[in-house]
């Protein structure tokens, strides 16, 4: 079902209060069975930051090494293209992290 | 004293010529004719189900269910993902409460195979949180998180959670009804591929069809029947959908908060249990249950989880999931919670068959969970 462009709208409102923000891996994953939207992306790693705010947030990890998965490793929140979309839907971009 | 008098379950698997209809249907004539119960004796139907509208384009599961049995008594469709079940039994459990004299049934079931892997972990992701759901985390993948944190803060591998699989699966063989009915290695497990690092496929429950009902009724001249077993309590407990804005990420709270107010109105203690069916739709979910509901103290679970032993019996060690679990008995989302209620009812009235513990226990627990955590509802029974 193709969303209303609002909604995406409604969540960069947030994203772009987290841009250039650092924080620390609670917890990552790396997803290899995704929804048809992030299959073609598979295997990709998802990590849980806690921010220096305290809010905690989610994104997918970018530029990394293994070893950069790591619970306690430094991140920078940065802006990327997310997920595959219909050819006249909105491409959709968001907070992803990369190791600081 | 409100009393459960009789279970029946369809075959839980890949069901290509049955419909979710059929399976409902089946599961709630299956428990009637358990106990010689006719439709115009039930005053009301408590149906859990989670994916009929995203997958089966089902909504209004309460005008199925009349149109099938040809009723107009009251039906109140549940959700709560994967405590739908669960949360069914409970609600009718409340209804009795407040019903004099009735008899109900709460039946759930769930249509998981006629869609694709992605579609299903779309379908399923939807109890994941809107913000877990926008940077592409799965539910499996929601798990996976709270298993990286419990492995690194007690210093455990995944050759502990493998142990629960194994476990598992030996009780699968003995249960006609489950998805998986073959044993698996500590190897075998290690071996399956990854679907979020570090939980493998044998780390996971299956997508299955399949649906479970159950009896409920308080009226005197049925729940004196020798296939009776008395409810002790039946409660649930809610917490954030967000595992990202939970101060506890080594277990669940909304389980230990159920877990609690279960002990506290049945008047039992951990001790008194016999047996019990967790949730392990994941294989962390059932270290993680077996400390929230105070079995294990917090962080011994990975190490307890090696001493568990299979084949139904247990050497002193807590007897779990003798079904199969959600992991090889099979996960019909909206029918697990019923049956894990079921296999209980089962082993309390000695009718568990090959898997029937040979001690016939007095006291059990059924222990389920919606999303990551978001819901637990925790029934006790004793005969």
């Amino acid at each position: 079902m193709t969303q209303s462009p609002v909604r995406l709208w409604r969540k960069q409102t947030h994203d772009k209060k987290l841009l250039e923000t650092t924080g620390v891996i609670l917890s990552w994953t790396e997803i290899s069975v995704a929804p048809p939207k992030f299959a073609s992306g598979t295997p990709y790693t998802v990590v849980l930051v806690e921010l220096l705010s305290g809010e905690r947030t989610y994104g997918q990890l970018v530029d990394f090494k293994d070893s950069d998965r790591t619970i306690g490793a430094k991140v920078k929140a940065v802006y990327r293209r997310y997920g595959t979309v219909a050819k006249e839907d909105l491409i959709e971009y968001g907070v992803k992290f990369k190791p600081l | 004293m409100n009393s459960i008098i009789g279970y029946y379950s369809t075959q839980f698997g890949e069901l290509w010529k049955k419909s979710l209809d059929n399976l409902l249907i089946e599961s709630f004539n299956g428990a009637l004719s358990q106990c010689n119960i006719e439709k115009e004796q039930i005053d009301a139907i408590f149906l859990g189900n989670m994916l009929g509208g995203l997958v089966d384009s089902s909504l209004l599961l309460e005008a199925h269910i009349a149109e099938l049995l040809e009723v107009h008594i009251p039906v109140y469709r549940v959700e709560a993902a994967c405590a739908s079940g669960g949360m069914a039994v409970q609600m009718a459990h409340e209804y009795l409460l407040a019903h004099k004299d009735s008899t109900v049934v709460a039946l759930g079931g769930e249509k998981m195979t006629d869609v694709s892997a992605e579609h299903i972990t779309q379908a399923l992701a939807t109890a994941a949180s809107p913000t877990e759901q926008a940077v592409g985390l799965t539910f499996p993948g929601v798990y996976a998180l709270l298993a990286q944190i419990y492995l690194k803060k007690y210093h455990y591998t995944e050759e502990h959670l493998a142990a629960i699989s194994v476990k598992n699966h030996s009780h699968g063989v003995l249960n006609e009804k489950a998805h998986f009915r073959r044993y698996v290695t500590v190897d075998d497990v290690l071996d399956s591929p990854y679907i979020a690092y570090p939980l493998k496929v044998l780390d996971s429950s299956p997508i299955s069809d399949g649906a479970a009902a159950v009896v409920m009724t308080n009226q005197s001249s049925l729940t004196k029947s020798s296939k009776a077993a008395t409810i002790r309590s039946s409660e649930v407990a809610t917490d954030t959908i967000s595992l990202a804005k939970r101060g506890k990420l080594d277990g669940l709270l909304a389980t230990e908060i159920a877990g609690k107010k279960a002990f506290k109105t049945s008047g039992l203690k951990q001790k008194d249990i016999n047996i019990m069916e967790v949730h392990d739709c994941f294989s962390i979910g059932e270290i993680l249950a077996l400390e929230d509901l105070g079995f294990w103290k917090k962080g011994q679970g990975g190490a307890q989880a090696q001493e568990m032993a299979g084949h139904v019996e247990s050497k002193g060690n807590l007897i779990v999931n003798t079904s199969g679990g959600l992991k090889a008995a099979g996960h019909p989302v909206g029918g697990t919670g019923i049956k894990q209620i079921g296999e209980i009812y089962l082993q309390l009235t000695g009718q568990a068959g090959k898997r029937q513990v040979a001690s016939v226990p007095t006291c059990g627990l059924a222990h389920n969970v919606g999303g990551s955590g978001g819901v637990a509802v925790v029934t006790i029974l004793s005969t």
